[in-house]
């Protein structure tokens, strides 16, 4: 993602010139920034719990002990136990598989719906930004409550519906981010300019259009990730989402409501991940940019 | 005695009075001396005739409060009359109350506000739970016990003056059932009532007669003890407010006609609403209070504790931190006062054949020996619930609570369990399908609760069950009409006290996927017992039938401890012979909120 | 321009028709119906048989269907179940100002507070005041509703009685104060997070190193150039926050005692309540298209060169 700089001939010399030593240019510019660091060790870091919590995680996440229901933290249970004696510790490796898999999972979707409709509708105008305008309304407008008891009561609760259930909100975003984004840059002078040259449209779209969009899309598909994870705590109780005993951050969260004066353990810790989690990806989602875009002087 | 020498005395008195009243600071009545001067003209006999005008000083009567619109004077200590209101939390939409229907025979799941206000109802408990008459004076019952005479109160007139007769009531239940009356099931102890729910029947059919303007007679196919009881939940309403006005006469404050000592003055669907008192009422439900006042009110013990809201309940999904703040604080402490359990929470089954192996007893006995009630109801319940061995709670009229204990389901034994299972052909849970439960618009202890029964079913019998929390539309719709739910978890609370509200709803052909003739047999044997205490142990037999055949896990009574504020305070709320105390309806029913009121104590200042 | 506006209002009325064709479908496709609301027994099918008769639910689905949107045309749109004295339109409008109040003024108060710190966080980009804004940022976005709403409840209305905990009659502005700040807070973390993001964003182009070339001082660059591009996709995201938070939310609405829009939103669809479902997503619809037709107009004054229509050339 080369930036501009206002020449036409000029980015293609460029990128040739730099092929050579741009990654290890990049990864010098990411590795100063702390947040990005930070971001990077802490997803890797949940990559690896996520994936291998069934040999790390000290026991199960579903064994209920009653005897040691909701205790605060202590040898035996580091981060304590939850009202039905099940350690806190291991149910939050475990959490972070359905919010890698589903959050992960609906934001590549959203983006990848919606970032091209959005590209598309912005830069086409006319009656192709008419059709999308319309889905975006329509989407926008559908009774969520009503959806989601179909997708629970008719087609049976699934990973697929979930992700389903939850892409159909969560593109519409990014599709009006890109599409305004793309309204503003159409009109910029080097756009013209391709465009007298005869440079094909999507040639256009691929080096002009969208290299200004990305890094904000970047993010909030990094973002989007803990969002999702909330959304599906809420659906969770409608029978959709991950489903008991199964545990997920959102869900864990919701049910300290009942203890969380007495053991505020039970929510510290999710809020906790859900914390770090977007603080992480935020900031990976930030150094990645301002390592690629070699126009940031550091 | 001098007159200056009196007046010392009665000035010195007054004071120690005074100051004995600034020491009490209880909500004690208090009794302050009031001086009245009196002017009065006397003849001093003296030389000569002379009329003179002297002070007396009188101690006047005992004080007491202003009298409200229906004549009842409040006690000395109540605060004055516009501070006597009770604010209600206007219901939402889909909760009962907030619902459509202004009239308590029109709709019960879908009514606009709680019951009984603007109604006479026909009979409601005192505080022993026995039915006493309110538009009634009194019952009697026939020889062949399938008839009982109400004998109306003939004071008793709607607010716009015409008198209420027992036609009157006739006509209200032939209108409810003919349209359909949601709550309709409730009297099918009537004769004929089913049959003209259904429309098989018109609705002259219906078990209800007006033997002369005053005298309503109820009929019945079989004997059942309750019928009083049942009056309860009885309202009459006015035939002419629908001849006048149409459907909506209940919700609209121009057009309602009240009948019971409150009358509609103003109603905002969802935003707020109130009653005042109907000065025409010439009923003997008399309130202290001056206003039924219902908005949007905030919820939670902090909002309680700012005395935004009058009551508040703590129970099992009380947040546990709440609950340490109220026993922790003494004025909290003192306003607390712990409810009977009146609901039982259920894992049912369906055995229609449909799930195999749901059908078979053994797999049945072996899912509910499996599960430790005393420890899981022990650790979920947190004090606020009784383990269920039965279906009628723990402390309610006529339960069996201690005698079911030690039937063979409710003994947990993961050893027998597992024998059990294995015998019906599923050793260590080979080859045992995995089912739902599905679990009715659940609380979150519920949630909870079936986690643990999961849990004890997967760690002992090796079963896997899928959990599923669903809404109150969808669940009934699928488990109890269409019935292609394995395995569900419900609840049930009472209408009447009396054993038989409960056991009723479980016989064979009602909500329930599982028939059971037997039970059927001992409950309908039992229900028509003319003695009483020979009908009691019937119906505990019954009982032990039922759950003895397993159909039901009865699992969880939870109680609740309700809060109110110390300076609410009248004869309505003292404790019963059982040490329970309610500033609500008792059991149901109607709620003319009589009894209680306001007083002026300043108890709560330190909160 | 007017062109273009009717254009746009011919396709807000196509989608309108298409999404309550949908609507009408989906809430009949689900399990149950509006005669079981809240019911211990269930409905017998005569019981159901008269409640169908009476709403016209008999009837074969298309037919119910026409039926509503000749009405529906006229602004019509029948009366809820839930609550059959008044109209569909009544209740929603009956509904509107108490939500729209609460909701529009916590709006308010995230964008004006989260905009601010937003452009203090990007101008202050890497630096530590950046890094505190973000982190509380992300905090106050996380923290459970539950635990707000009990903190200040408490500490406010009971202990210190500042302000009454909720309810609505007769207590004055001085009730919109805690509501306010229990929906508004945890929106403004997004909104000084986006806001951040955009305007680092808009920092890193060439024009903007352009400025600082000629001397401009940083104040100036920042808010002539830098929020100017920024505002692009800031307003795309915050425009639609009014209508989403005044409509109301069910937990606010319960919590603090409103009688909100919200809780219709969800319940309609429990209670199986179609009338009001298709009134409440036509409604939604008209507010939700009305303020996306807004932002494509606002691109236009923000940045002059943005056309609308056909790219020329």
């Amino acid at each position: 993602m080369t930036s501009l700089t206002g020449h036409l001939g000029a980015p293609v010399v460029e990128e040739r010139v730099r092929h050579a030593g741009f990654w290890a240019g990049a990864w010098r510019r990411y590795r100063r920034n702390l947040l990005a660091m930070y971001g990077l060790v802490f997803v890797v870091f949940i990559l690896i719990v996520g994936i291998f919590a069934p040999w790390l995680a000290p026991y199960s996440y579903n064994k209920v002990n009653l005897d040691h229901a909701l205790e605060p933290p202590s040898a035996a249970y580091p981060l304590g136990t939850d009202q039905l004696g099940r350690d806190m510790l291991s149910r939050i490796m475990y959490a972070a598989r359905p919010m890698l898999l589903v959050g992960f999972v609906t934001q590549i979707f959203a983006q990848l719906i919606g970032v091209p409709m959005g590209i598309i509708a912005g830069y086409a105008g006319g009656a192709l930004d008419w059709i999308v305008t319309r889905l975006i309304d329509f989407f926008s407008a559908l009774p969520w409550y009503l959806v989601v008891l179909y997708l629970v009561m008719v087609l049976r609760p699934s990973l697929e519906n979930l992700i389903l259930a939850l892409t159909i909100t969560s593109w519409v975003g990014p599709c009006r981010v890109v599409r305004g984004l793309t309204l503003s840059v159409r009109e910029q002078d080097y756009v013209d300019a391709a465009q007298a040259l005869g440079i094909p449209t999507r040639l256009i779209l691929k080096n002009h259009i969208f290299p200004q969009a990305a890094p904000l899309l970047l993010w909030s598909f990094a973002v989007g990730i803990p969002t999702s994870v909330f959304a599906e705590a809420g659906l969770s109780f409608l029978g959709m989402g991950v489903r008991p005993p199964n545990p997920s951050w959102g869900m864990m969260l919701g049910e300290a409501g009942q203890w969380w004066i007495y053991r505020p353990h039970m929510f510290i810790f999710p809020g906790l991940m859900i914390t770090l989690s977007v603080l992480a990806f935020q900031g990976l989602a930030d150094g990645l940019r301002t390592a690629i875009d070699v126009n940031v002087n550091i | 005695m001098s007159r200056i020498t009196r007046r010392r005395l009665l000035q010195s008195a007054g004071a120690a009075a005074a100051t004995a009243a600034l020491a009490a600071c209880q909500p004690v009545v208090v009794e302050k001396a009031v001086e009245k001067v009196v002017k009065e003209t006397v003849v001093v006999k003296e030389a000569v005739e002379v009329e003179k005008e002297v002070t007396r000083v009188v101690q006047a009567a005992a004080p007491t409060g202003p009298t409200n619109a229906l004549g009842v004077t409040l006690p000395a200590d109540a605060l004055p009359l516009d501070q006597q209101y009770r604010l209600i939390a206007v219901g939402r939409p889909g909760e009962q109350a907030g619902g459509s229907y202004g009239h308590e025979m029109e709709s019960l799941y879908n009514r606009a506000y709680p019951l009984g206000y603007g109604s006479e109802v026909l009979t409601q408990l005192d505080i022993e739970r026995n039915p006493q008459g309110v538009a009634c004076e009194s019952w009697s019952i026939a020889e062949d016990g399938l008839a009982w005479d109400f004998k109306l109160r003939k004071e008793l007139k709607f607010a716009d003056g015409k008198p209420i007769t027992a036609h009157d009531w006739v006509w209200t239940f032939r209108r409810s059932f003919e349209k359909g009356y949601d709550f309709g099931w409730f009297f099918y102890d009537i004769l004929n009532a089913q049959q003209v729910l259904a429309g098989e029947l018109p609705p002259e059919e219906l078990g209800m007669e007006a033997m002369d303007d005053f005298t309503l007679r109820i009929k019945t196919k079989e004997f059942v003890p309750y019928i009083p009881s049942l009056g309860v939940w009885a309202f009459v309403a006015p035939p002419q407010a629908y001849e006048q006005y149409g459907e909506n006469w209940a919700v609209n404050p121009q057009q309602y006609i009240a009948s019971g000592p409150w009358t509609l003055k103003e109603f905002e669907r969802g935003v707020k609403w109130t009653f005042d008192l109907n000065p025409e009422y010439k009923g003997v439900n008399r309130p202290y209070y001056t206003q039924l006042r219902a908005r949007t009110l905030p919820t939670g013990l902090p909002a309680y504790i700012a005395g935004d809201i009058q009551q508040h309940s703590i129970g099992i999904d009380t947040p546990a931190g709440e609950v340490a703040i109220v026993n922790a604080n003494p004025i909290l402490r003192s306003e607390s006062h712990p409810q009977p359990s009146l609901v039982t929470w259920y894992i049912g089954f369906n055995t229609t054949g449909k799930f195999k192996p749901l059908d078979d007893i053994n797999v049945r006995m072996a899912l509910s020996r499996a599960i430790d009630k005393e420890k899981i109801i022990g650790e979920v319940g947190r004090g606020f619930a009784y383990p269920a061995w039965g279906l009628v709670p723990n402390g309610f009229p006529g339960n069996s609570h201690e005698m079911l204990k030690g039937r063979e389901p409710n003994q947990f034994d993961p050893q027998a369990a597992k024998e059990l299972l294995a015998k019906a052909g599923f050793p260590n849970g080979q080859g045992f399908p995995k089912f739902e439960l599905w679990i009715r618009n659940p609380q979150p202890y519920m949630v909870t609760l079936c986690e643990a029964v999961q849990a004890a079913w997967k760690e002992h019998l090796n079963i896997d069950v899928d959990l599923y929390p669903t809404d109150h539309q969808s669940f009934t719709a699928r488990t109890f009409r269409e019935r292609d739910i394995p395995i569900y978890f419900v609840g049930y609370s009472m209408d009447f006290y009396d054993p038989a509200t409960f056991m009723s709803v479980f016989r064979s052909g009602g909500r329930h996927p599982h028939d059971d003739p037997a039970y059927d047999e001992a409950f309908n044997t039992g229900n028509s017992t003319r003695d009483p205490r020979r009908r009691l142990e019937l119906l505990s037999e019954a009982e032990a039938i039922l759950v003895d055949h397993v159909g039901y896990i009865f699992l969880i009574q939870p109680f609740s401890v309700a809060l109110w504020p110390c300076n609410l305070a009248g004869e309505g709320i003292r404790p019963n012979s059982a040490g329970f105390q309610s500033d609500t309806a008792y059991g149901g029913g109607a709620n003319p909120w009589v009894g209680a009121y306001w007083s002026d104590s300043d108890c709560r200042k330190r909160l | 321009m007017l062109d273009y506006t009717l254009r746009r209002l011919g396709g807000v009325l196509a989608t309108l028709v298409l999404l309550s064709m949908f609507t009408f479908v989906l809430s009949r496709a689900i399990p149950g119906g509006p005669w079981d609301v809240g019911v211990e027994i269930p409905r017998t099918p005569e019981q159901i048989a008269m409640f169908k008769e009476k709403y016209g639910l008999d009837k074969p689905i298309w037919q119910q269907y026409l039926v509503w949107l000749r009405n529906a045309v006229t602004l019509d749109f029948g009366s809820p179940y839930m609550a059959p004295e008044m109209s569909v339109t009544q209740l929603i409008l009956r509904q509107l100002p108490y939500s729209a109040l609460v909701g529009g003024l916590a709006a308010a108060l995230a964008i004006t507070v989260g905009v601010i710190l937003g452009m203090i966080a990007a101008a202050r980009q890497n630096t530590w005041a950046d890094i505190v804004i973000n982190s509380a940022a992300v905090v106050v976005g996380t923290i459970p509703g539950f635990v707000l709403g009990f903190v200040l409840i408490y500490f406010f209305a009971a202990k210190l009685r500042w302000f009454p905990s909720g309810g609505w009659s007769d207590t004055g502005y001085k009730t919109l104060v805690l509501p306010v700040t229990a929906f508004g807070v945890p929106a403004t973390g997004g909104v000084a997070r986006w806001t951040r993001q955009c305007m680092v964003e808009a920092m890193s182009s060439d024009y903007v190193r352009t400025a600082y070339a000629k001397g401009v001082r940083q104040a100036g660059v920042m808010s002539r150039h830098v929020l100017r591009n920024a505002l692009i996709p800031m307003i795309t995201s915050f425009l639609p926050m009014f209508p989403a938070m005044m409509t109301g939310s069910v937990f606010i609405e319960h919590t603090f005692g409103i009688p909100g829009l919200g809780q219709w939103f969800v319940s309609s669809s429990f209670s199986r309540d179609y009338p009001m479902v298709l009134g409440i997503t036509i409604f939604w619809a008209v507010l939700i298209a009305l303020t996306y037709f807004v932002t494509d107009i606002l691109y236009g004054v923000i940045d002059p060169r943005v056309r609308l229509t056909e790219k020329e050339g």
